[in-house]
């Protein structure tokens, strides 16, 4: 009985803390900034729209020049897009206090539904749009209408 | 001067000369109409004229060259002016917003009000040169838009800062067109805002050269980056999937 009490109370703990990173994950999604000073890296705009059959994610990338410069890794979960820049940039108004700063590249991590087949995906570059197609796996079953 | 409706109030720091055409650049989808109005300030050599302000609006201040800004400000040239947001506007003050400035535009003796902003489609990344349609509160606004080539739109929904402005100038019998052009919903698009500068040009009779926005969008998309990302929660709230949707009254 009393192991039985403390397996779920753990399984409970975990539920929470879970519930909480992700609170926390979303709260920072918005308020943190879309640069990193560190890695001097500039996050992407991205957008991730999912259809019946895939997960469609498109990712804006300006300066971004040709498609060798791309590097999109995937996995059963996650998907991380790094991209180079045709040249470095500089702006002025950037939070003021970091105009000196240089960025040469675009870095995004993107997390993704567990059903999909990441073997499967395929990447197109048009117009400085990166667009990535992940089809879902779907088990689909015809069924006779009588 | 100073003109109050409900939670806001415009500053005149000038006096108009003449009527005005009334230009909306409010932040909204791919940023097109926030975009083609600086753009056209810039062009055009504008001046500010005056602001907007609310205690309901993000608590924030706006430096250029040194100098303080409101976000919400006023521009104008020959008759022409431009109302600018460099902050992302809630949409649950929108509808205050808007009607202060139809209700100011008609004390102003205001030619007409014309928003500019852009429609999302989904294959936005195939479409070289967008199109551009148009929507008209009134039948002479509708044969203009016609006499420019501008399709008119016939049937369908407009939605969020667009809808609203449009839906006071019809209760007040104000001229008012918007333009819309196929831009991305959740990427800054300078191609869709020259699109839409393209057909603005021949409705005012001004020379607008987009040459050098095409030319700067990579710098435009980057810059925008970050009021993207903070208009993006307020278009979704703003009930945008209308636009996509049949009206019930078909026939």
């Amino acid at each position: 009985m009393s192991d039985e009490f403390f397996r779920l109370f753990d399984r409970i703990k975990r539920e929470m803390d879970r519930i909480f990173k992700e609170i926390e994950e979303s709260f920072w999604e918005e308020y943190r900034p879309m640069f990193d000073i560190r890695s001097r890296c500039l996050e992407p705009l991205a957008y991730v729209n999912e259809t019946e059959d895939e997960i469609i994610v498109t990712v804006d990338l300006p300066y971004v020049k040709d498609k060798n410069d791309i590097d999109v890794r995937i996995s059963e979960n996650e998907l991380i897009i790094e991209a180079r820049m045709k040249r470095p940039v500089k702006y002025s108004t950037l939070a003021g206090v970091y105009h000196n700063v240089s960025f040469d590249t675009y870095r995004k991590i993107i997390k993704l539904p567990s059903n999909i087949e990441p073997s499967e995906a395929r990447a197109r570059f048009k117009n400085g749009i990166l667009e990535i197609r992940i089809p879902k796996k779907v088990r689909k079953f015809r069924i006779n209408v009588e | 001067m100073k003109w109050k409706y409900k939670d806001f109030i415009l500053t005149e720091l000038e006096e108009l000369k003449k009527p005005p055409i009334v230009i909306n650049g409010l932040p909204d989808v791919g940023l097109v109409g926030a975009i083609a109005s600086l753009f056209l300030i810039r062009e055009l050599k504008m001046k500010e004229v005056g602001y907007i302000d609310s205690d309901k609006l993000l608590p924030v201040l706006v430096f250029h060259n040194e100098k303080p800004s409101m976000p919400i400000r006023i521009y104008e040239k020959d008759g022409i002016v431009a109302i600018i947001s460099e902050v992302a506007i809630p949409i649950e003050i929108m509808p205050s917003l808007a009607k202060l400035i139809v209700k100011w535009t008609i004390k102003k003796n205001g030619v007409r009000v014309i928003t500019l902003g852009g429609i999302p489609v989904p294959n936005r990344i195939d479409i070289e040169k967008p199109k551009v349609v148009g929507a008209a509160v009134l039948d002479e606004d509708r044969e203009l838009l016609r006499k420019y080539g501008i399709e008119v739109l016939k049937e369908g929904y407009l939605a969020g800062s667009y809808a609203l402005i449009a839906k006071e100038c019809f209760k007040a019998k104000l001229p008012c067109i918007t333009l819309l052009a196929q831009s991305h919903l959740t990427y800054p698009d300078p191609g869709a805002a020259a699109a839409v500068l393209e057909k603005l040009s021949l409705i005012l009779g001004v020379k607008i050269n987009v040459k050098p926005l095409l030319e700067e969008a990579e710098e435009v998309r980057l810059k925008l980056r970050e009021l993207m990302k903070k208009t993006l929660p307020m278009v979704k709230e703003a009930q945008k999937g209308y636009e996509y949707t049949t009206p019930l009254m078909y026939a």
